[in-house]
């Protein structure tokens, strides 16, 4: 005798997003997010670094308070509409 | 409205014996290890003719896999959870409360931090679900409370994906990450109801808070309220806890003996959380120069903290979340939160036919 077990994981929609064309990096101003753990400073301060001295990027810092909090509502709408592309690092 | 489950929904042709049960569900790690009821057809018809709600409705969608979260999917993890179908509603409720924004179930989910969704159900919906505010409310022995924890569990690992060593990056996770609901004990409470002292109107709640460790506070000796505020006061102070280094809130369950000295000693709720406010206080000279750097930029949005050379363990008066829970005994029991997750009471709404 068998039984019809259904399936809990329900189903997953996604949405694809536009990949952003590397060539147009020159001279935009990118925004950095330091999650505030060990090293994310580091780490993206060294491949921001980098995005200035190849593609003359400005970069933008932000530092969260706790990595485990979301950044505030009114730093994600002031990225929006000043930067052209986020980086976020991951320390530790 | 009823709403059948369709011919369609997704499932496995099983051997209809326990073993096989298991073997399935170990296979398509879909468990928390425990024994499951199998969710068939038939009973999850049952558990959608209890409730005026489209089974296909969706209450969001679940971090971190972004599962959507139907009222069906629900119902299925709360049957493999052992669960009635009465207590839908309460399950509804409790995910619309960890769908706010300011919950953080992302975070929740993903994070190294011991952190698991604690429910408190308030209302008469408690009692008629026959859930235990008493002696041992924290476990175990009471279907109810063990069965609506570990629902919103399961649901938390198969629909938002987050199972340990994989998304769920806990370092060592929690026993309260199997279950963790209980009802708040308003009849040996001298205040109002813990909702009702938030501003929540609501006949029936269900409260979640991200709960990171579930601390006993042992006091079988103070008779003034006094000496009792002294003593919970440095259980607060703990050094090495996420709620002293990030500040957040923290839920006091004081037994009812406990709350009831706190009572006869002439003191509301505010006063208790302004006492303990004044005075759960460490030294700065304790900590290390490079925590307390740490948490001066933690915990900087609330200066005060740092009045007196020293560190308070609340932001701010009302981080301390008091309710009554728990029998006879000397036993209140602390949970420490997530600075990073705010806790939300969501009205329980849905009548059950």
């Amino acid at each position: 005798v068998t039984l019809r077990f259904l399936d809990p994981t329900s189903t997953v929609q996604v949405t694809p997003i536009q990949s952003f064309p590397v060539g147009a990096l020159t001279g935009v101003r990118v925004a950095l997010i330091d999650n505030s753990k060990e090293n994310a400073d580091y780490l993206l301060g060294v491949v921001g670094q980098h995005l200035v001295d190849r593609w003359g990027v400005e970069l933008v810092t932000h530092k969260k308070r706790v990595a485990s909090e979301p950044l505030a509502a009114d730093k994600f709408d002031e990225i929006a509409r000043t930067c052209s592309l986020v980086l976020t690092g991951l320390g530790d | 409205m009823t709403s059948s489950a369709a011919v369609s929904d997704p499932f496995w042709e099983v051997e209809d014996s326990p073993e096989a049960w298991m073997e399935l569900v170990e296979s398509k790690g879909i468990g928390d290890g425990l024994p499951i009821v199998p969710p068939t057809p038939a009973r999850l018809e049952r558990w959608l003719a209890s409730i005026d709600r489209d089974g296909d409705e969706v209450l969001g969608t679940v971090p971190p896999r972004w599962g959507q979260l139907t009222i069906k999917a629900l119902a299925i993890n709360a049957i493999m959870a052992g669960g009635t179908p009465e207590m839908l509603p309460v399950l509804i409720a409790a995910f619309e409360a960890m769908l706010h924004d300011e919950f953080n179930l992302f975070t929740i989910q993903v994070t190294t931090n011991p952190v698991t969704p604690l429910l408190l159900v308030t209302g008469p919906v408690a009692a008629e679900l026959g859930m235990n505010s008493g002696p041992g409310y924290l476990g175990p022995g009471n279907r109810a409370n063990a069965t609506i924890g570990r629902a919103v569990r399961l649901t938390m690992m198969n629909v938002g994906g987050a199972h340990p060593g994989t998304t769920d990056r806990a370092t060592g996770g929690h026993p309260g990450k199997y279950t963790l609901a209980f009802a708040e004990n308003e009849g040996d409470s001298p205040w109002e109801s813990f909702p009702r002292s938030q501003g929540q109107q609501a006949e029936s709640t269900v409260t979640a808070l991200g709960a990171v460790s579930v601390f006993n506070h042992y006091d079988s000796v103070s008779s003034s309220a006094e000496d009792m505020l002294t003593n919970m006061a440095e259980t607060l102070t703990a050094r090495g806890t996420n709620f002293m280094q990030m500040g957040g809130n923290v839920m006091i369950l004081l037994c009812p003996e406990h709350a009831r000295t706190l009572s006869r000693h002439g003191l509301s709720r505010e006063q208790i959380q302004q006492e303990l406010y004044q005075r759960a206080q460490a030294p700065v000279e304790k900590f290390p120069a490079s925590l307390m750097e740490a948490v001066r930029w933690r915990r900087k949005r609330f200066p005060a903290v740092f009045d007196d050379n020293s560190v308070r363990a609340l932001d701010e008066p009302a981080a301390a979340l008091i309710a009554v829970a728990g029998g006879p005994g000397k036993h209140t029991v602390v949970v420490f939160s997530l600075s990073s997750t705010h806790h939300v009471i969501q009205p329980i709404g849905l009548p059950v036919t």
